[in-house]
């Protein structure tokens, strides 16, 4: 009748189990989908498969341990932090694994760029190393709450919100232009744990016989689910709505230099505040020099303001003007004095070189064959595929011996043709008043140039900060001119600005500051030194550079023919809060503070393999006194249920066949199935024992004494070991040791009372309590047999 | 047209057989006399030990039979075999659409000479009566029968009449599909205890029928093995059978399930609770125990409880059986 049924229910609900794990992954693995327009290209694909496949495994691995339910999203995350630490911090990890504080601080510097990063470019993204960190931490997480939610917890529909998360935060991310087709994928995986969940509930309803409605159900819900997607992709696409756009996304097709839609084109400034508030060293650049004022050193300029972001000139961008291959004289030695600089670039991957300016000749180029060109025009040194990293090059620089005098005489340049003088529509009128009051006492144009770097840099009670978001579009200008707080990219392009609404040409120049010199007279340039520069144009001299950024510390240097402002008020109040100065965070010595970072280590390590030793042997612990429990409960009654109880336990842990809904006597007949003699016969007692207490009368008297009680407990006892030793003796040794260490009747039981928070699963609740037998019978005797 | 026929013991007219105080039988002993009976009837059925069983069941229980076959299968054999097996009277009454209830019950006739009405019993006056093809008599006559089965007893003119003791209805009935049938009512079938049906033999117990058949009629090689009076202690003691609190609510459990799924249209009802329980003694009186067990519960379930239900527009379009669902349902409730 229904034994087969019974003794096939066990099973089916292992393999729901696994499959359940394995569709959860799916479903994230097809909600990821919804990232692949958000990313330039598809280097993050790997590590988030990986990751999803980590959390998966180790839900897995911890169910089949029997882990407490709480505790498996914990190991999860254990396991989430161990792969995001191998595959981005491995160096300074144990086993390339556990984290240190090191590797942590290496991860949180990670995330802290990844975060900035993700506010600083729009999709798609560069594959940047921190953004690739953020979307693979947040696939494990999405894993991590998915795999809770449905196999845990057991709401399929509460399952889907990770994944509705992961999909909308994708599609604003792209400010709405999202694809028409990204939200199809991320519902398919809905719909695969919709009817996962559904074809459990039938399967645990049914038996084996509802296999028909097992079919029929998921095919309804098949085809409602892509109708569904169906009707949604064509409503998208068929009815009208109101066209958005993306706040940032208008000015790319006016100005963008045809680019729009391409490859992005990395915006230096971009990275320009990520840079400034890292508080790691990492140096870009060494150079010596002959020069006892060295100059900034240039990356890029950038000539053309469209409103929304400055760029390279257009012929520069694209590559079509090629300047003059490099290495070479690129200039004859004109005016002034000559200085010699010998630089080495440690780690750029821009693919411009840093220069000074303005330059006589670039040579002894070494590490790179060809590709480089200088465009005379910026001064700029570039290549269309190659990375500055690794090169080294000898520079001549011109010391520019430029005067006040020279500069103040200078008219302003004639004609409106200038490039460098394009203001952007749609300014906030704003600006340009400003511009004209603040330099209304001004006369020459130099005049104004220098009231505006001293309104910013002291009369204009301007702050640096790097803790407000970047950009230099005009609103953003606008607005700065308001709130005066800033860093580098909004003074210089502010100030450039200005410049431009009163006639005079201007670009932002992107780069570094000189630096500091070390002992041995080397110049060491840091990530910390990158800054952005006005530099603008008078007739007869040239391009010359400004000063606007009123940066507390002393790296930032105002020429000598535009003098700073006495400082005082600007510089040394409130302005230094927003930087961060690494030895100010050093309260201890480097000694004392490196103990310690060993100690701490050594401690995570320690509290890592006792959390894990005691995480692996719970089970088995938990499992022993379980079984002490059982056997020695004080009446007749208790102590058969308890025996027939630790048989079953017993059963499931070594692989035998054993179903909470079979009677005993279908039990015992499954699992007595080639026993041996005594093994047999040991089990018929047992059994007749119990369903003489279960449900046989009540003796007349209570005649047997305790004596009699305790040798019929006993005999219990002997008769469960030896039938635990035959079912031992049935299995291989591996299977032994599993059932020791990991009793997967732990995990039945646990998973039960996991499910007995589930309304809809009292089956389960039901049946497990009736292993403890029915409490009519508790208490009793049997009769002699 | 009736076919009343009379078997060799006559029927007790007389109203009121006063019946001795039976003694309660042994447990030993009533498993002992049970296994002569079945080992008897399985001479003429081959093949077919689960049915005797049942049948068995039912006629300790204090249960009648339904018997739902094709033709041909050997229905009415297994109510004469268990008859004659058993020293007691047994009639046989074949349904046809004509048959009055006055057929079944009797009829009072009046006596010229005495001047006085004199009834005279019907069919249904003997331990044992075999009503053939039941679903093809009017449903007047039907009910007729349903009333002698349920009450233990005829009324016929005011005058009532009790059955001889023990009483027992084998009815068998062909499946309703087939032609010129009447399908008893939900209330009919729920007074028959247990539903069986036998099916076909496989090859060898079919070869090995032609082989007894050959010769003689196996039917008459059949003695008696126990009498009406046994008949009566056993059922005593099956009454005598225990049954734990957990045991009769697990019988409860099986009942309702039926009346909550939604494969079912009309589920079991409270009778059906009381037949499967004591049904479920007489198994365990078969099996030699003296306690119910689960297992009697749910090998009894489908028999007890398949042909009380109805299923649902759902489980037709499922073309699931009563059985089936009667069975999924039982695997559901968990066992005490």
């Amino acid at each position: 009748m229904t034994v087969q049924q019974v003794s096939g229910w066990a099973l089916v609900r292992e393999r729901a189990r696994l499959s359940d794990t394995l569709v959860s992954a799916a479903a994230v693995l097809l909600a990821l989908t919804s990232l692949i327009p958000l990313f330039a290209d598809l280097q993050w694909v790997m590590p988030a498969v990986a990751i999803v496949l980590v959390v998966a495994a180790v839900g897995c691995g911890s169910r089949a341990i029997g882990l407490p339910v709480p505790l498996i999203p914990l190991v999860q995350l254990m396991g989430i932090i161990g792969t995001i630490t191998a595959l981005y911090a491995s160096q300074e990890a144990y086993a390339k694994v556990f984290p240190t504080s090191q590797s942590w601080d290496v991860l949180r510097v990670l995330v802290a760029e990844g975060m900035l990063d993700a506010q600083a470019f729009s999709a798609p993204v560069p594959t940047l190393p921190d953004l690739i960190l953020l979307a693979v931490g947040g696939a494990g997480l999405a894993a991590l709450c998915v795999d809770t939610l449905f196999v845990s917890v057991r709401s399929a529909l509460l399952a889907g919100l990770p994944i509705l998360v992961l999909f909308v935060g994708a599609a604003l991310l792209q400010f709405g232009r999202a694809p028409w087709w990204t939200f199809a994928p991320a519902a398919v995986g809905w719909l695969l744990i919709l009817a996962a969940d559904q074809r459990e509930r039938v399967r645990e309803w049914g038996g084996v016989a509802a296999t028909t409605r097992i079919r029929g159900l998921s095919t309804v819900a098949r085809r409602v689910g892509a109708v569904a997607i169906a009707v949604a992709l064509v409503a998208g696409i068929v009815l009208p709505v109101r066209a958005t756009t993306g706040p940032r996304g208008s000015g790319d097709g006016a100005g963008g230099g045809g680019l729009a839609g391409g490859p992005v084109v990395l915006d230096p400034l971009v990275s320009m505040r990520r840079n400034l508030t890292l508080s790691n060293d990492a140096e870009v650049v060494r150079y010596r020099t002959d020069s006892a004022n060295p100059s900034y050193l240039r990356v890029t300029a950038l000539e053309s303001f469209d409103g929304t972001t400055w760029r390279q000139r257009t012929g520069l961008e694209s590559g079509r003007d090629p300047g003059w291959e490099l290495p070479g004289v690129v200039q004859a030695p004109g005016d002034g004095a000559l200085s010699t600089y010998d630089l080495s670039v440690t780690s750029l991957e821009n693919a411009f070189l840093p220069l000074p300016y303005p330059i006589a000749e670039l040579q002894n180029v070494s590490g790179v064959e060809s590709g480089w060109h200088l465009d005379p025009g910026t001064g700029i040194a570039f290549s269309e595929d190659q990375s500055a990293t690794g090169l080294q090059y000898r520079v001549t620089a011109i010391e520019p011996e430029v005067e006040a005098g020279d500069l103040r005489g200078a008219p302003l340049p004639k004609g409106t043709l200038w490039p460098q003088l394009n203001v952007p529509g749609g300014m906030s009128p704003l600006v340009k008043q400003t511009a004209l009051d603040v330099t209304a006492d001004a006369r020459t144009p130099y005049d104004k140039a220098l009231a505006l770097q001293t309104w910013f840099t002291r009369d204009g009670g301007f702050r640096y900060s790097t803790s407000v978001r970047s950009g230099s579009d005009i609103d953003y200008i606008a607005e700065f001119l308001e709130d005066r707080v800033g860093y580098c990219e909004q003074f210089a392009g502010a100030m450039a600005v200005m410049a431009r609404t009163l006639g005079i040409p201007s670009r932002v120049v992107v780069g570094f500051t000189q630096g500091a010199q070390g002992e041995d007279g080397s110049w060491k340039v840091t990530v910390r030194d990158a800054h952005a520069w006005p530099e603008l144009w008078f007739d007869g001299v040239g391009w010359v550079r400004f000063e606007p950024t009123p940066r507390g510390d002393a790296t930032v240097r105002a020429p000598a023919y535009a003098p700073a402002a006495s400082t005082g008020s600007g510089l040394n109040g409130d302005d230094n809060r927003g930087q961060l100065d690494p030895e100010g965070f050093a309260p201890v010595s480097a000694d004392e503070s490196l103990d310690y970072r060993a100690l701490a280590n050594r401690a995570t390590l320690l509290i890592v393999v006792l959390g894990g030793l005691v995480l692996l042997t719970l089970p088995m612990l938990r499992r022993l006194v379980r079984r002490r429990v059982r056997l020695h409960r004080r009446d007749y009654a208790g102590v058969v249920n308890g025996a027939w109880s630790e048989v079953g336990a017993s059963a499931l842990d070594l692989g035998q066949p054993w179903s909470p809904f079979s009677t005993p006597r279908q039990a015992a007949e499954r699992l007595g199935r080639g026993m041996s003699a005594p093994g047999g016969a040991a089990l018929r007692r047992l059994r007749i024992q119990v369903e003489q207490v279960r449900y046989g009368p009540a003796p007349a008297s209570t005649e047997a004494g305790l004596t009699v009680l305790r040798e019929r407990s006993d005999a219990v006892r002997a008769d469960v070991r030896i039938v635990v030793r035959e079912l031992r003796n049935r299995v291989r040794w591996q299977a032994r040791l599993a059932s020791y260490c990991w009793p997967p009747s732990e995990r039945r039981r646990q998973r039960s009372s996991m499910r007995s928070m589930n309304p809809g699963d009292l089956r389960e609740r039901v049946s497990d309590g009736a292993v403890g037998a029915a409490p009519s019978s508790a208490g009793r005797t049997p009769k002699a047999e | 047209m009736t076919t009343a026929q009379r078997s060799d013991a006559a029927a007790p007219g007389a109203p009121a057989a006063s019946p001795e105080t039976p003694v309660v039988a042994s447990l030993d002993h009533a498993r002992a006399v049970m296994a002569e009976v079945a080992a008897s009837m399985s001479r003429v059925i081959s093949g077919k030990p689960e049915a005797i069983r049942l049948s068995l069941v039912a006629l300790l229980a204090e249960g009648h039979l339904l018997i739902e076959d094709v033709p041909g299968v050997g229905k009415t054999m297994l109510a004469k075999s268990l008859a004659r097996s058993i020293d007691c009277t047994m009639h046989r009454i074949q349904f046809t659409p004509d048959l009055l209830p006055g057929d079944v019950t009797g009829v009072s006739v009046f006596d010229q000479r005495s001047s006085t009405f004199e009834f005279r019993p019907g069919a249904i006056f003997a331990h044992i009566v075999l009503g053939d093809e039941i679903n093809r008599a009017s449903p007047k006559t039907q009910s007729a029968l349903l009333e002698a089965m349920e009450e233990q007893q005829v009324s016929v003119d005011g005058q009532t009449y009790p059955l001889p003791q023990p009483f027992m209805v084998i009815a068998t009935q062909n499946p309703v599909e087939m032609e010129g049938t009447y399908p008893l009512p939900e209330a009919q079938r729920d007074r028959f205890m247990l539903q069986i049906s036998l099916g076909y033999p496989d090859r060898s117990a079919e070869v090995a029928m032609l082989d007894s058949h050959e010769l003689s009629d196996p039917l008459a090689a059949i003695t008696p093995v126990t009498d009406d009076t046994t008949l009566r202690s056993l059922r005593l003691a099956t009454r005598t059978v225990f049954a734990s609190d957990s045991v009769k609510r697990y019988v409860v459990d099986v009942v309702t399930a039926t009346r909550s799924t939604t494969l079912l249209r009309l589920g079991a009802s409270p009778r059906s609770s009381v037949h499967l329980l004591q049904a479920a003694k007489a198994m365990s009186l078969l099996s030699g125990r003296d306690h119910v067990l689960p297992d009697d519960v749910q090998s009894l379930a489908v028999p007890v409880l398949s042909h009380r239900v109805l299923l649902s527009t759902e489980a037709h379009l499922d073309r699931r059986s009563a059985a089936s669902v009667i069975a999924d349902v039982v695997s559901r409730v968990p066992v005490p």
